[in-house]
């Protein structure tokens, strides 16, 4: 599983080249400007979002509102701590979970 | 061969006699030797002549000042070939030796792919600019790219925070290692 965005961009890499650009010239910059590698884990993720329920989408979705509205230093300070979580083994990240459920019934007392 | 890629974009301006006096004689001297650009140039002539006659023609009915007119033509003529011509043709590719082997390994490249990963075949095209994505990957491409962070986003907001939370197992954690 780790190891298919790799493989792909090895392939991608060594028969894209110049034809993407001249393939679909009216699509969207942003998906243009993308390598192979991060457009397949871009379609993986499209994928993963529509095969949840629809509440499940519409809270990520809200999310996604909140994060557009963030200012780039707040935005880098959160994809810092991406990257923390990222170099977190299996463990320190459930353990991360668990403190914010905690941390959260705290914040947030249900009702 | 490539002399004649040399002077084939300066034919034009070779028959309309626009070329600077030095250039013009290569081109002369060339013209002369090569069949090739000889035949082409006569048909560039005759082109040119027809173009001129019906230019002509135009600017007798509408009062058009047929020189403006031919250069407005030529410059958007110009612009829409510059505009249409594709970065990458795959008939140019495929008329040489090495691109053909070269396609022939990508499309192997591609079923190899989609063999080994078990992926269907539009996950690899799609990467590769090859076939569409869906809408709402070129709408939200941000929201897709991002999306590992932003399903986390409540987490990584309050990350510190969280972080320093104790939790009830902490001791009995580290004395199970």
């Amino acid at each position: 599983m780790q190891g298919r965005p790799l493989v792909v961009l090895v392939v991608a890499t060594c028969c894209a080249g110049p034809c993407r650009a001249a393939a679909f010239p009216l699509l969207a910059q942003n998906w243009r400007e993308l390598s192979p590698g991060e457009r397949y884990e871009t379609l993986q993720n499209y994928q993963q979002h529509e095969r949840l329920p629809e509440d499940s989408r519409r809270a990520i979705e809200k999310r996604y509102e909140r994060w557009q509205q963030m200012s780039p230093d707040e935005r880098e300070r959160i994809r810092q701590n991406y990257q923390r979580l990222q170099h977190l083994s299996p463990q320190e990240r459930d353990r991360i979970q668990r403190k914010y459920e905690k941390w959260r019934a705290q914040e947030v007392p249900s009702q | 061969m490539s002399a004649c890629q040399d002077f084939s974009e300066d034919l034009t301006a070779w028959v309309e006699e626009q070329l600077p006096a030095q250039r013009w004689e290569q081109l002369s001297e060339h013209v002369t030797h090569c069949p090739r650009c000889a035949a082409e140039a006569h048909s560039l002539r005759a082109a040119i002549v027809w173009q001129q006659r019906a230019l002509q023609a135009v600017a007798a009915l509408d009062g058009v000042d047929p020189l403006a007119l031919k250069a407005r033509l030529r410059r958007e003529l110009r612009a829409a070939a510059d505009d249409k011509a594709p970065a990458w043709d795959l008939r140019t590719v495929w008329a040489t030796t090495f691109g053909r082997f070269a396609l022939a390994g990508a499309a192997v490249s591609v079923a190899a792919t989609v063999l080994l990963l078990g992926v269907g075949p539009e996950m690899v095209l799609m990467p590769l600019g090859l076939e569409a994505p869906p809408p709402a990957v070129v709408q939200q491409t941000d929201f897709f790219k991002d999306y590992p962070l932003i399903e986390r986003l409540d987490v990584l907001e309050h990350f510190d925070t969280v972080e320093s939370v104790p939790l009830d197992d902490d001791g009995s954690a580290s004395q199970h290692g």
